[in-house]
């Protein structure tokens, strides 16, 4: 069979991966993104906490993705949420950094006025610092999703769902019926779901991103 | 600036008592034992080289500083029983680079303290509208603006309606027109002080520019380095009699000429003016010797001294303008006597060179001319 053929006869089975890709990517970015961002609020005025809490998510992505799905399993046992646990411990990472540095480059000049009108921290933090820190965070959750979008398609080692799946079938079954054709559709499914996400990203920052400060 | 103010004492509305800041890491404290009181309604200006503890001095006061030690009141009540937010609040803070939150609209920007106060809505709205217009910025125009859609000035501006918004009785303003450019910065220096004519804030004003501070302050506190107050007085006494060199050589030279431009007309005494119409100059002649101020008017509107002839040009001056004008106009005009004008360009007499000579003395500046006299001025002004 063809590719085009394969594509022709099993799209929706390779849509419903895909879905299944994304919702894993997305909900584990979900928690990623309120675990990071607490944790660059919480060490923000503790320069050690900070580094500490940096240094350790980031040694996360050093620990190779297929060792850190088999080392959740007996934690989470196999499907859906040893892949979410791993690709949020791996996420926390660049939206914490990219918290950190956002809050962190808010002009002092506004925070001194901000804070001098009688703000208070909360008041400063959600109305100040968290919306001008804003395109920095998205940014950083734009970059943990397109990472998780590939690290994810691993997950399929841990039974987990999505375009992985395709994958390594395809890889398992080398040299057998629609092999390739599942391998060549599993990663071309990935580099396509990125795209799209990444596009979302693109409309999220113009729909989100106060007038003021847009450039 | 406040008017004499005669019979009841002036109300304390800020006070420092033996207040000292010492930042850790630095030898020498930044602020030492400084004691200052700030009346109801005046503008004290903090005056000082750059790093002397005008910043830290007048953050103190709304805690964006703690002192090391030491107490500060505002109206009355020591500021650190006081909820620091809350404090705030009620005192309005303009800094240099302004601080407008880029991601609001100048109506937001305005709105904030308001907002943070729980106004509601309908009248958050209607003080912006107010504020915009007390500020010279057409509603319409700006509310809907971002701050980076401004220029310097009209930044400033919306940072000075900010930090009116609640109407604080006091208000912070540090080298708030420093980065602006000269003719931008003369101009809102006039505007504030008119605004001030109406709001009658307690104003309490850093500047390292000493002609910005003679030209705002009811009194100015010279600092130095290490956060002391080297002189507080008067613009006019610190001109005429600076208290040591340190201030002199802040101040610059020509203090008794400078002092001139603070003082106006309306406050020397004026001599009277006898006036003559100018269809019965010109039957007369010059056969009559004509008294010694006498104008010749035509409908009202003086043209030329009897004595000097239609000739000679004739110094005139309004009585608001300052002495120093008046001199300035006098020497334009090879004249020794200048015809005084009220606002509505009535005659009101004629000042003459030697009365200014024999006038020009600090306690004289900012007091009216039926307040000279016995009993001497008023103990502020
Ligand atoms: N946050 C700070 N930490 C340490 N030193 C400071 C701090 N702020 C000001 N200083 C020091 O305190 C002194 C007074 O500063 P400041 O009040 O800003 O002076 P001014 O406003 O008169 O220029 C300076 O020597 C300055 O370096
Ligand atoms: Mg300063």
């Amino acid at each position: 069979m063809s590719f085009a053929e394969y594509l022709g006869q099993r799209w929706s089975d390779i849509l419903v991966l895909g879905i299944q890709h994304a919702q894993v990517v997305l909900i584990a970015v979900g928690i990623a993104t309120v675990i990071g961002i607490t944790m660059a609020v919480v060490v923000e005025h503790h320069p050690l906490a900070r580094r500490t809490a940096l240094t350790l998510t980031g040694t996360m992505l050093t620990i190779p993705s297929f060792a850190l799905f088999g080392l959740l399993i007996p934690v989470f046992s196999l499907g859906a949420p040893p892949a979410i646990a791993a690709l949020v411990l791996y996420a926390i990472f660049p939206i914490l950094r990219n918290a950190v540095t956002g809050l962190e480059s808010v002009p002092a000049d506004v925070v001194d006025a901000a804070r001098g009108m009688g703000l208070s921290r909360r008041g400063l933090l959600l109305t100040v610092r968290v919306p001008l820190a804003w395109p920095v965070v998205l940014n950083g959750i734009r970059i943990a999703t397109i990472m998780s979008v590939g690290i994810a398609a691993i997950g399929a080692a841990v039974a987990g769902p999505g375009l992985g799946r395709l994958i390594f079938d395809g890889l398992a079954r080398m040299g057998g019926a629609n092999a390739l054709n599942d391998t060549l559709a599993g990663l071309l499914g990935v580099a396509v779901l990125a795209l799209i996400l990444d596009l979302g990203f693109v409309l999220i920052s113009r729909l989100t991103t106060p007038r003021g400060i847009r450039v | 600036m406040s008017d004499t103010v005669t019979g009841e004492p002036p109300r304390t509305m800020i006070r420092l008592d033996r207040v000292s800041k010492a930042y850790p890491g630095l030898d020498a404290a930044a602020v030492a034992d400084l004691s200052l009181e700030v009346y109801a309604g005046e503008i004290v200006v903090l005056l000082g080289p750059s790093g002397c503890g005008k910043t830290t001095t007048m953050r103190m006061i709304n805690r964006l500083i703690e002192p090391t030690s030491g107490r500060v009141y505002v109206d009355g009540e020591d500021v650190t029983d006081v909820d620091a937010d809350h404090l705030r609040r009620r005192i309005g803070y303009v800094i240099q680079q302004v601080g407008l939150l880029p991601h609001l609209t100048v109506g937001a920007n305005i709105g904030l303290v308001p907002r943070t106060l729980g106004w509601p809505r309908s009248r958050i709205d209607q003080r912006v509208t107010e504020l915009l217009e007390l500020l010279g910025l057409d509603p319409d125009a700006y509310r809907q603006r971002y701050p980076k859609q401004l220029s310097g000035g009209e930044q400033q501006r919306v940072g000075v309606a900010r930090a009116l918004a609640a109407d604080p009785p006091v208000m912070l303003m540090d080298e708030p027109f420093g980065a602006l450019d000269p003719i931008i910065r003369d101009r809102l220096q006039d505007e504030f002080l008119q605004l001030q004519e109406k709001i009658r804030k307690t104003v309490v004003f850093v500047t390292h520019d000493i002609e910005e501070a003679i030209k705002l302050g009811d009194r100015i506190a010279v600092f130095r380095k290490g956060g002391q107050i080297a002189q507080f007085d008067t613009p006019a006494r610190l001109l005429a009699q600076p208290a040591d060199d340190f201030v002199a050589s802040f101040i610059g030279s020509g203090g008794s000429v400078r002092l001139l431009g603070l003082q106006r007309v309306s406050e020397l005494p004026l001599e009277p003016v006898a006036t003559v119409d100018a269809a019965t100059a010109r039957s007369t002649g010059l056969d009559a010797e004509p008294a010694e101020h006498s104008v010749v008017v035509d409908a009202g509107r003086p043209l030329y001294w009897q004595r000097g002839g239609a000739d000679r040009p004739m110094a005139v001056v309004r009585s608001t303008q300052t002495v120093f004008e008046a001199l300035d106009t006098m020497l334009a005009a090879h004249d020794e006597t200048a015809l005084v004008l009220d606002e509505d360009g009535r005659i009101r007499g004629c000042l003459r060179a030697g009365t200014v000579m024999r006038h020009a003395h600090p306690d004289e500046v900012g007091r009216t001319a039926s307040a000279v006299g016995p009993g001497g001025p008023g103990e502020w002004r």
